[in-house]
């Protein structure tokens, strides 16, 4: 009597019906689409910011998954900005220096805290942007490594006679 | 001085693109503060005050702190830290940028006079800066002709045989031209004389209890009679201040005098001063 050794077909794993899941804290994955207005992950942000005299301030937390920000400072400062809790003294070059009407871009993944200190009160455009490319390209290549896993758990299931 | 003075700090905060202080000086000792740092710093179009000095924060000076003059003829382009979070020392204040007139200034200066029968006017000189904080390729900072326009200025009623006198005394810093109008409104058969004399002052510092050493220079020849027309209901006299003639001077005084204490203009004069950077045309 033949027996049917055929593998049943491939099912395909939709991830509308299933969260994201992030085995790996170290790989960036895709949000879920907000259910709130203004909640959402890809939010830019732009606003001027005033500088405070003698401190090191948090500009931005880090929050975001991937990010592009752009400063600009718009008087004569000096302001410094950098990736260390502590700028103070702002000429030391424990930062970089703004330089005035000249915006400085940089990239920001999850968990880079940007700060900013200054010694005179300054006027600072801030311009946050979420990078939506490297965000997707994250997700998907986080979603493609999920569905890997499930298949190849699933036939080794099967193989296996669970 | 208007007190408080204007922040910088609150120029910066609204959006300006520049810090301007735009005062009358109190005294000689008055002086101003910035607390934003600068891309340039010059004499504003309205300044009495020839030169201003700016001090800001040098860790290599034996005080931390470093000196400059500024005049229409010369600025300050480039970065000067207010160093706000730093101090002075030995007084410990903060860091700031520090303005204040380079000329002298005397509020209690007596022009010179004739007489003791007087009408004296001594005009506060206006301390004007204007500081940048966008960058600048440069800076020409010219000055404005500064014009003096008094309407109507009465004699004071003859005193025994003394006749009365006007006195005007006007700021002239760092001015190289200066054109005198002096009119006698009305319409006379007789037009009253008067004695017009023009005096240039450079002041100094003196003891602090008397009045400081003031020299005391004829401009012009016109310290006699005016020759005055019968025709004229009004009648203008028009010296020409200029450097070559005259020199430079701190103060420019007008003094203008009935020549007879029994025939004093009825409806006084009308005086106009114009100082001017610009040196007198050929």
């Amino acid at each position: 009597m033949a027996s049917n050794n055929r593998l049943p077909p491939p099912r395909v794993y939709s991830t509308l019906d299933r969260p994201v899941g992030r085995p790996d804290r170290s790989i960036a994955s895709a949000p879920k689409p907000a259910t709130n207005q203004g909640q959402s992950q890809r939010r830019s942000d732009v606003y001027t910011y005033f500088t405070k005299v003698g401190v090191t301030d948090k500009l931005y937390d880090g929050s975001r998954l991937w990010v592009r920000i752009r400063l600009t400072l718009e008087t004569a400062g000096p302001v410094a900005y950098g990736l260390k809790s502590n700028l103070i003294p702002v000429l030391s070059g424990k930062g970089v220096l703004l330089e005035t009407d000249e915006p400085m871009e940089i990239e920001l993944s999850k968990g880079d805290v940007l700060y900013i200190a200054a010694n005179a009160v300054s006027r600072v455009k801030v311009e946050i942007t979420a990078i939506p490319w490297l965000e997707q390209i994250s997700g998907t290549l986080d979603s493609l490594m999920n569905n890997v896993q499930m298949m190849a758990t699933s036939i080794l299931d099967r193989i296996a006679g669970k | 001085m208007a007190y408080p003075q204007p922040s910088a700090d609150q120029y910066a905060i609204d959006g300006y693109k520049f810090f301007r202080l735009n005062t009358l000086l109190a005294s000689p000792g008055d002086i101003y503060e910035s607390g934003q740092s600068s891309n340039g710093i010059c004499i504003g179009p309205d300044s009495d005050i020839a030169n201003v000095m700016v001090a800001y924060f040098d860790q290599q000076q034996p005080n931390q702190m470093n000196q400059a003059k500024i005049s229409p003829s010369r600025s300050i382009v480039g970065r000067l830290d207010s160093n706000n979070d730093g101090s002075y020392l030995p007084s410990g204040r903060p860091g700031r940028i520090l303005l204040w007139s380079g000329d002298t200034w005397n509020p209690n200066f007596e022009p010179p006079t004739v007489s003791d029968n007087n009408f004296i006017i001594l005009e506060t000189p206006t301390l004007d800066v204007i500081e940048y904080f966008e960058e600048q390729p440069s800076l020409v900072p010219q000055r404005n002709d500064k014009t003096w326009f008094y309407q109507q200025l009465l004699f004071p009623a003859a005193v025994s045989t003394t006749p009365g006198s006007i006195i005007v005394t006007v700021p002239y810093y760092g001015r190289r031209f200066a054109r005198i109008n002096v009119f006698i409104p009305g319409v006379f058969e007789s037009v009253p004389p008067i004695d017009v004399a023009v005096y240039g002052t450079i002041l100094n510092l003196g003891d602090g209890v008397s009045n400081p050493t003031t020299l005391i220079t004829s401009l012009t020849d016109i310290t006699t009679d005016f020759d005055v027309p019968v025709n004229a209901g009004t009648i203008e006299s028009t010296p020409a201040i200029d450097t070559p003639n005259g020199g430079v001077f701190d103060l420019l005084t007008v003094l203008v005098t009935a020549h007879d204490h029994t025939n004093q203009p009825p409806n006084g004069v009308l005086i106009r001063i114009i100082t001017s950077d610009t040196p007198c045309p050929p």
